[in-house]
C-alpha cells in the first residue's frame, strides 16, 4: 500500500485548475476536481461558466481558481489576490504527482525535510507559524549550496503563505541582490490519490541587478523550484500518511497544521489525526 | 483474499525475499511480500536486513531515496537513521534519540538466497535445516511469478498422484513415510522418471527423491540418481507477495559423484557440473510448467474427494495450519482454516 492512505481526497477550498492564458474564449475545458468531473467554459466576452465539481470561480493572478465543497456550500473566504505592477510577467511549469495538497504543503512547516531532501545548509525560523482562519504563514531564513560556488553565499528570506490547501503564495527576497521572488505553489487535488501542481515564479528587481540578466535569472529560479519539487515528489508519491505521527520536539509544528487542516474536510474527520 | 483459497498472505516461516546478487555490495531493495512492503538492505559489513519500508516518523518509503550509512538505513525524507534491530539510533538533530522503532524482519543469507522470518514478534524465529556439506557446484537462479498460494505449491511434495498424472512419473514408491517434526516435513520417494533428464529423446530414469519442506516458504528436493551419479539439490522458496500474487524462486545445483582428481580433471568436472546444473534447471522448469498452469486455475477445497494412492494430504494440512494466524500486528485478517468455507 503506497500513497496516501486515510487523507480524505475532496477537501474544501480554492484550487487553481488553469491558467488564465489556457482559455480562450469560446474555449472550453473538462477535468477532475475534488474525484469529480467539472467543465470550465469561457464566453466571448471572456466570462467564465462552470458545471460540476466547480461552484465559483476566480481568476487572478494569471490562473483560474476553481471552489471547491463536498456539501456544495458558496465560498466563506478568497485568495488575496496579489499587486503585479512591477513585476516581471509570470512564468509557468505544472507537474503531476500522486499525493494530497496536504501532504505537500506539510512540507512548508517541516523544517526538517529542508536540509534532507533540499540540501539547505541553513534554516533559521524567522517569523513561527502563524495560524488564522483560512492562511497559515511562516518565514524562515535559509542558505543552500549554491550551483556557482564562485558567487557571494546568498541568504535569502523565504515566507509562505498558505491560503487553505490550494493555493500558497512564496515570498523570497535576497536583499544583497535587490530581488524578491514570487512562487505560486498550487496544488490541486484531481482523481483520489492525485495532485496537478501549478508553479508560478515572478520576479522583481529594484536595479541593483543588470537588466540583461533578469530573464536568466528568472528562468534559473524556476528551475530549481521544479528542481525542488522533483525532489518532493520521489518522497510523496511512495511515503504513507502516518497520523498520529511519531513526533520529536524539532519536528516543527507539523500537528498544529494539521489540526488547522481539519477545517477544510467537512465531509470526514478522516483528513486531521 | 482470493476466492479459490481461504488463506491469507500473512504466514510465518522462513521465506525467500531476494537474490544475494540483487543486493550489490551496498544496496537498497523494494520487495511486497506477506502483502506489505518492505526494504532489505546490506550494510557496510555485508550483513543483509529486511524492515518495513514505511518510516514510523512521518511515513516515508526508505527504499525510496533511502541510503546505507554504516550498518544503518537513512530515510530519505528527515535523515532518521535506523539500525539493523529497527530502532532510530540518530537524527540529524543531535540531540536525545527519540523512541522510534520500525519492525524489522529475521534476515539470513544462506546459498545465495536473503531469506526473512516473517512473524508474531513474540515467536522465535526457528533455524532452518542445516546445509549439507556436500560440494555442491555453483546454483542455478529461477524465477516465475504466479497466482497461487505458497500452501498449494508445498502441497505438490506430499501429493503422490501428482506425480505421475502431471511429471509422468512411473512406479513412485515411498521410501520414507511422510514424517513432521515441528515446522519439518519430511519424506523420501523413488520413482522413475519416463521423461529423461537430458530431454525427450533420453532413457527413463530411477530418481530417489528426498524432500524437506521447513515451513511453507521453503522446500529443498534432493534427488540422487544413480545412474548418472548425480545428486542435484532444487529448493523451491514461494513467497506470498499480495492477494493470489506468489514469487516462486528455486535454486538449482549439484555434484558429481565420479570422476579423476587431478587439476585438469578439476575445471573438466567443474564445466560439467555446471553445463549438467543449467540441464537439471531446464528439466526442472518444464516440470514445473505444468505445476504452475494447474496452480493458477485450481480452487482449494476444504474437504477434498481423496481417493486411495493420493498421500497423505489429510496429515500435510493440519500441519501447514501451524503457520496461519500469528501476525495480528501486520493488520491482515487472518482466516481460521477450520472456520473458511471453500469458496465464499
Amino acid at each position: 500500500m503506497s500513497g496516501p492512505r486515510s487523507l480524505d481526497p475532496r477537501p474544501a477550498g480554492w484550487f487553481a485548475v488553469a491558467l488564465s492564458a489556457e482559455l480562450a474564449p469560446g474555449q472550453e475545458r473538462s477535468g477532475i476536481l475534488c474525484a469529480a468531473p467539472y467543465r470550465l467554459h469561457r464566453q466571448r466576452d471572456g466570462q467564465l461558466r462552470y458545471v460540476g465539481s466547480i461552484g465559483a470561480v476566480a481568476e487572478q493572478n494569471g490562473y483560474i481558481l476553481a471552489w471547491h465543497h463536498p456539501f456544495a456550500q458558496p465560498p466563506d473566504w478568497q485568495v488575496p489576490c496579489l499587486d503585479e505592477t512591477g513585476w516581471r510577467p509570470l512564468r509557468h511549469h505544472q507537474l503531476r504527482a500522486r499525493s494530497h495538497p496536504q501532504e505537500t504543503y506539510e512540507n512548508s512547516i517541516d523544517l526538517a525535510h529542508f536540509p534532507v531532501v533540499h540540501g539547505f545548509t541553513e534554516l533559521t525560523v524567522l517569523q513561527a507559524p502563524t495560524f488564522s482562519d483560512n492562511s497559515m504563514s511562516v518565514r524562515y531564513r535559509i542558505a543552500r549550496t549554491h550551483p556557482l560556488p564562485l558567487l557571494p553565499r546568498i541568504r535569502p528570506s523565504f515566507e509562505v503563505r498558505l491560503h487553505g490547501l490550494g493555493c500558497a503564495h512564496n515570498h523570497i527576497e535576497v536583499p544583497v541582490a535587490g530581488l524578491r521572488v514570487r512562487m505560486f505553489a498550487q496544488s490541486t487535488p484531481t482523481e483520489p490519490g492525485w495532485v496537478d501542481i501549478r508553479l508560478g515564479v515572478s520576479i522583481r528587481a529594484n536595479g541593483r541587478l543588470p537588466g540583461v540578466l533578469l530573464p536568466w535569472i528568472h528562468r534559473g529560479i524556476m528551475h530549481n523550484v521544479v528542481h525542488d519539487f522533483c525532489q518532493d515528489i520521489a518522497i510523496w508519491e511512495n511515503k504513507q500518511y502516518r497520523a498520529p505521527p511519531l513526533l520529536v520536539r524539532e519536528d516543527g509544528p507539523i500537528g498544529s497544521f494539521r489540526q488547522w487542516c481539519r477545517r477544510y474536510y467537512p465531509a470526514t474527520v478522516g483528513g486531521a489525526d | 483474499m482470493s476466492s479459490r483459497y481461504p488463506f491469507g498472505v500473512s504466514l510465518s516461516g522462513w521465506f525467500a525475499i531476494a537474490w544475494s546478487a540483487e543486493l550489490g555490495r551496498t544496496g537498497v531493495l523494494n520487495r511486497r511480500a506477506f502483502g506489505q512492503e518492505w526494504v532489505v538492505f546490506r550494510g557496510e559489513s555485508g550483513e543483509v536486513q529486511a524492515l518495513a519500508a514505511y518510516c514510523p516518523h512521518l511515513g516515508a518509503h526508505l527504499g525510496h531515496g533511502g541510503r546505507v550509512v554504516g550498518e544503518q538505513l537513512r530515510c530519505p525524507f528527515h535523515g532518521f537513521c535506523f539500525d539493523r534491530s529497527g530502532a532510530c539510533q540518530s537524527t540529524p538533530y543531535g540531540g536525545k534519540r527519540p523512541r522510534l522503532h520500525i519492525r524489522a524482519l529475521p534476515t539470513q543469507e544462506r546459498d545465495g538466497v536473503v531469506l526473512v522470518f516473517h512473524g508474531a514478534p513474540q515467536v522465535p524465529a526457528w533455524p532452518l535445516p542445516e546445509n549439507p556439506q556436500h560440494a555442491y557446484g555453483r546454483p542455478v537462479f529461477q524465477s516465475w511469478r504466479i497466482r497461487s498460494h505458497p500452501q498449494e505449491i508445498i502441497e505438490n511434495t506430499v501429493d503422490h498422484g501428482h506425480f505421475s498424472a502431471v511429471h509422468g512419473y512411473r512406479g513412485l514408491r515411498p521410501l520414507n513415510p511422510v514424517k513432521t517434526d515441528g515446522p519439518h516435513l519430511r519424506a523420501g520417494y523413488e520413482v522413475i522418471r519416463t521423461q529423461g533428464l537430458f530431454g525427450p529423446w533420453s532413457r527413463p530414469l530411477v530418481m530417489c527423491m528426498a524432500i524437506q519442506a521447513s515451513g511453507l516458504g521453503y522446500s529443498r528436493v534432493e534427488v540422487t540418481i544413480p545412474r548418472y551419479g548425480l545428486l542435484i539439490e532444487q529448493i523451491v522458496y514461494p513467497t506470498p507477495i499480495a492477494g493470489e500474487l506468489l514469487e516462486l524462486r528455486a535454486t538449482t545445483r549439484l555434484r558429481l559423484f565420479h570422476g579423476a582428481g587431478g587439476r585438469r580433471a578439476a575445471l573438466g568436472r567443474r564445466l560439467l557440473t555446471r553445463f549438467v546444473s543449467l540441464a537439471a534447471a531446464r528439466g526442472m522448469a518444464r516440470d514445473l510448467a505444468p505445476d504452475i498452469r494447474i496452480w493458477e486455475h485450481k480452487a482449494y477445497l476444504q474437504r477434498p474427494g481423496l481417493a486411495e494412492g493420493d498421500g497423505p494430504i489429510g496429515r500435510f494440512r493440519r500441519w501447514a495450519r501451524q503457520f496461519y494466524g500469528h501476525d495480528e500486528m501486520a493488520g491482515t485478517p487472518v482466516v481460521k482454516l477450520a472456520a473458511a468455507g471453500a469458496a465464499p
